[in-house]
Order: structure tokens, then sequence, then C-alpha cells
């Protein structure tokens, strides 16, 4: 959806627009589901939250910030959602792991070429590492927007996607 | 001459920083960003793969497809017409042939509507005959008291149960709003509203409802409403055999509005006269009726009422000056209204507020059905 659709619906959905809702829980729902679903690796819990992030998005559309789209704010909601759930549980891990130092420079094709190995070392990244990948390889994100969901500064999000990848190519390595 | 880092090259391939002039003229490091930009491929490949939401109901069009055309031929080789007759089927017996052949029984029955304007509220005076309604107004203030609850699922389903009630549920709706609720679940309530009311209003006072009165209520109701001098307009009955279409027209002449004027050539053309005739506007309302009886022992009846109320605006007349005299030029508009409401054991029905074309009064409808044979 071009942004500028999204603004318009986003501007008829605060003005109570029920069809501009629906237009705009119908073209975001599976981006945020399939954070949610990566993020919590929980079908029903993923349910749970695109539900909640659409409710809450609905409730205070007046405080979204037209200078970033619309989905970068539901996935803010969204991981804000997730983050809130998984520290009850004490299973937000958010810390910096240490880099990963591999013995000689190697990119994950000089190991392997199959993507459920490489999906495999994705899902056993830290929780915030995970949100800035997916972000950043699945929903194309730019920096800014990610820095923006995450809370964190563009640098810290650029430490994060470079730290998650060296993390999977060391991974996919050691189980080659 | 130094290579970049394995680090500054991933960082360049994936947009994370600018890259280094030295790979625009290096083919060792173009070499090594054409292998990143595959890993990106593949990461990004990886990150696809799952996660998306099932979508059964996807396959529902083309299940739902197939479904109709194995009906379609099922029908095909049952149908007794020789021309679809599958030559597989017995031949139709006698009795059975005689038994469809039989014409079904044919009721009469006789629609009744009342037209009335007036800026009371008439729902809020209906429903004080309606015993269930002290029922269904507890089970809407519940409901509205669980859209501020924190929990979703909580919400979700108190807004599908209000919905799934529909339109009656305006005028508590109303009142409701008027008290203090939190903000979000008044939001949420004029957001359904609008959703009920297909974009026309948010507000439950303008978008019309429907009250059901019983039977045995209806004398009262309509002696409520002549203490309070609410007159009906039109009070038209209708009798129609079931499925028949049947036609209403109630109007009322109005002062002349609408002038004509004839331009005779008389005499072989020898003279010339100018008639001016006054013309009698007539406004009112017509309707075209449809009656299905749903069941008789019940006296449910299913009704199609295509009402169209016509009236002049409430804005002066416009004078247009023209050689043949002024004439006033006033707007007449209609409003259409589609009703189809299921009337049951001699209820009444009542529709409105509906936009009043007067521009002044609001305007209510008030169905009731009766089986006459």
């Amino acid at each position: 959806m071009a942004e500028s659709d999204a603004e318009s619906l986003v501007a008829r959905a605060r003005r109570g627009d029920p069809r501009a809702r629906a237009e705009l829980a119908r073209a975001h729902y599976d981006g945020v589901y399939s954070l949610a679903r990566k993020l919590t690796r929980d079908e029903d819990a993923a349910r749970e939250v695109a539900q909640e992030t659409f409710a809450r998005a609905f409730g205070h559309l007046d405080q979204h910030d037209d200078e970033h789209p619309f989905a970068s704010w539901l996935f803010k909601i969204a991981t804000n959602y997730i983050r809130d759930l998984a520290r009850r549980r004490g299973r937000w891990e958010s810390s910096d792991e240490e880099p990963v130092v591999a013995s000689t420079p190697e990119t994950i094709l000089q190991k392997t070429e199959d993507v459920a190995r490489v999906r495999r070392a994705l899902d056993t990244l830290p929780a915030e590492t995970r949100a800035a990948m997916i972000l950043h390889l699945q929903e194309e994100m730019p920096i800014r927007d990610i820095s923006f969901v995450l809370d964190l500064s563009e640098n810290a999000v650029r430490m994060k996607i470079y730290r998650g990848l060296q993390k999977v190519r060391a991974l996919v390595k050691e189980e080659s | 001459m130094s290579h970049p880092t394995l680090e500054e090259l991933t960082h360049a391939v994936h947009g994370l920083s600018e890259g280094p002039p030295h790979v625009e003229t290096c083919l060792e490091c173009r070499d090594m960003i054409s292998r990143l930009e595959e890993e990106l491929v593949l990461l990004r490949r990886a990150e696809s793969v799952e996660g998306r939401p099932r979508r059964i109901w996807k396959w529902i069009p083309l299940a739902a497809a197939s479904l109709m055309m194995l009906w379609i031929f099922g029908l095909i080789l049952r149908t007794d017409e020789p021309r679809l007759r599958s030559p597989l089927a017995p031949p139709p017996t006698p009795d059975a042939a005689q038994e469809e052949q039989a014409p079904k029984p044919q009721h009469l029955l006789t629609v009744s509507l009342s037209l009335l304007t007036t800026s009371k509220n008439l729902a809020a005076k209906a429903q004080a005959f309606n015993p269930k309604y002290e029922e269904l107004s507890a089970r809407i203030e519940k409901r509205v008291r669980t859209l501020d609850s924190k929990n979703p699922h909580d919400r979700e389903g108190a807004l599908r149960e209000l919905e799934s009630l529909g339109l009656q549920i305006l005028p508590k709706i109303a009142e409701l709003q008027q008290g203090a609720l939190p903000a979000e679940s008044k939001a949420s309530l004029s957001a359904l509203v609008s959703k009920l009311s297909g974009g026309f209003s948010e507000d439950p006072a303008r978008v019309s409802t429907v009250v059901r009165i019983p039977k045995e209520a209806v004398v009262d109701f309509n002696k409520g409403l002549e203490k309070e001098g609410v007159k009906p307009r039109f009070i038209p009955n209708l009798t129609v055999f079931e499925g028949q279409l049947g036609s209403i027209v109630a109007q009322e002449e109005l002062p002349p509005f609408v002038n004509q004027v004839d331009l005779i050539f008389a005499g072989d053309e020898k003279g010339f006269a100018c008639k001016p005739i006054s013309q009698i506007a007539k406004i009112g309302f017509s309707c075209v009726v449809q009656a299905h009886v749903k069941d008789a022992a019940a006296e449910e009846v299913k009704l199609e009422l295509d009402v169209k109320r016509t009236a002049a605006s409430a804005s002066e007349a416009r004078k247009v000056k023209t050689p043949a005299g002024t004439f006033e030029h006033v707007d007449v508009r209609t409003l259409r209204i589609v009703l189809s409401p299921i009337v049951k054991g001699g209820e009444s029905v009542l529709f409105g507020p509906l936009p009043s074309l007067e521009e002044k009064e609001a305007f209510w409808i008030l169905v009731s059905c009766r089986l006459a044979k």
C-alpha cells in the first residue's frame, strides 16, 4: 500500500470511518501477525498480539505521528506488547550479546544454501535482535523506522543487525 | 592496496552504511559483494517462509464453486423436464406429477401502514410497550461496560454481540452515550453506530431504529400517540394475495406551484391565444407491497415494502420571470425507503426516525399485517 493511501486511510479512520479501519487492518494484519509469530513462536499468542495491536492502535489513532509510517507505528505497538508479556515471564533478552568473532571471515553461503538451516539459526537469536532482523529482512524497513519501532538509536540498530548476522553465520558454520 | 573488511562490506550490502569507494574498482571485492547479496536473498527467503497466518478461507470460494457445480449437476439429473432429464432417471409417476401441479393454498393479507411526522421520540415510547425491552436494555448495558475491558477478546466479543443485535440497540446506546462512559467506549460505540447505519451517521439519535410493538399493546400505543397530539398523516391499507404486487398511493394536493402555459394558434392561424393554467402539485407517498407467509399458524409474514415519499422543499419557491408570466419553481424531492420486516402474531413494527423531506420533523412508519384468509 502506498504511503499516501495509508495516510489518507488513517485520516478517515480517525474520523471514525469503519471501512477505513477495516482496510487498514486488512493491509497490515499479515505483517503484524508475522512479526508476533516469530517473536512469540506461538500461533495463539501471535493472534492475541495482532488483535491487541489493532485494538490499541484504533483506540489511540490520534497518537499516531505522521512522521513515521503507519506500519512502523503498528510494529512498535506490537513489539511493546510482546516485550511487556515476555518481561513478565523473564523471556525478553535485550542485552547486547558478546560479539561473535569468526576465526576466518565467511558468509553463510560458504557453508550452506539450506533455507531451513538458516531459519533455525535466525530463530535462536535473542528477542530484540530477532525483532531487528525481522524488520530489516522481512519488512525491508529503513534503519530510521526500525529505530523508532524498537526505541533504540540508529547505531544500536545497525549493531544489532550486524551482530545477529554474525551469530547466524557462526551457527550455520557450527551446524555444518 | 587494503581491502575492506567483511563487516564493512556486509554493512554496505545491508544498507547499514555507505559502501567504501574501493569496491567500485576492485574485482575481488565486487565478487565478495555479489556473494553477500546472495546471502541477503537467502536470509530474506528464510525470513519469509513462515509466519504468515494460514488463510483457510481463501479456499472457501473454490469449495463453494465446486459444491454449486455438484448441486447443478444433481439438479439436471433429477429434473423432470424432458429436455434436461437424464436418460438414467426413472419417469415421473402420475401421482407425483399431480402433486407437483396442485395449487398451493393462497393466503389473503391486509397490510396497514401508518405514516407519522413528529419531532417526538416515538422509539422510546414504543419500547415502553415491549416486555422484553428491559432484558435487552440490561444486555446492552452489560456489553457496553465490557468495551473498556483490558482483555481484547472481551472487547471484540462485546462489539460483535452489540452488532448482532442490530438497530434495536440504538435508543439505549444514545442514552448511555449521554452518561459517563470512558472515551474509548464512546469511540467504539460511535464507530459501531456508523457501521450499522452504513456510514450515514455515528450519532445514534439520528440513525433509524426498529421497535416491535406486540399485538396487545398496539391499541394503547396508538392511544398514547393521540394523547400527545401525534396524528398519522396517512393510514393506507391494502389487501393482497400472497406474492401479489400491490400498490398504495396516498397523495395530497398542495397549492399550485407549477404553472403551465398553453399557446394556441387558432382560427386558421388568424389568432393566437395564451392560456396560463395552474397545476396542482400532488405530493405524498406511494408504496409497492409484496407479502409472503412464512408460517400461517404463527401469523408470521415477510413483507417487502418499497416506500417513496415525495414532498416540496421547505425553502421558498424560486420565482422565474418569463415573457409568458412569472412562474414559481419549487424543489420537489423524493425519499425512497426499502423495508423488509418479518411481522409476527399481529404485532406492529415501527421504523424511524427517518429524515423528513420538509426538514422540520422526523418521519416514522408503523407497519402491521393481518392474515385475512
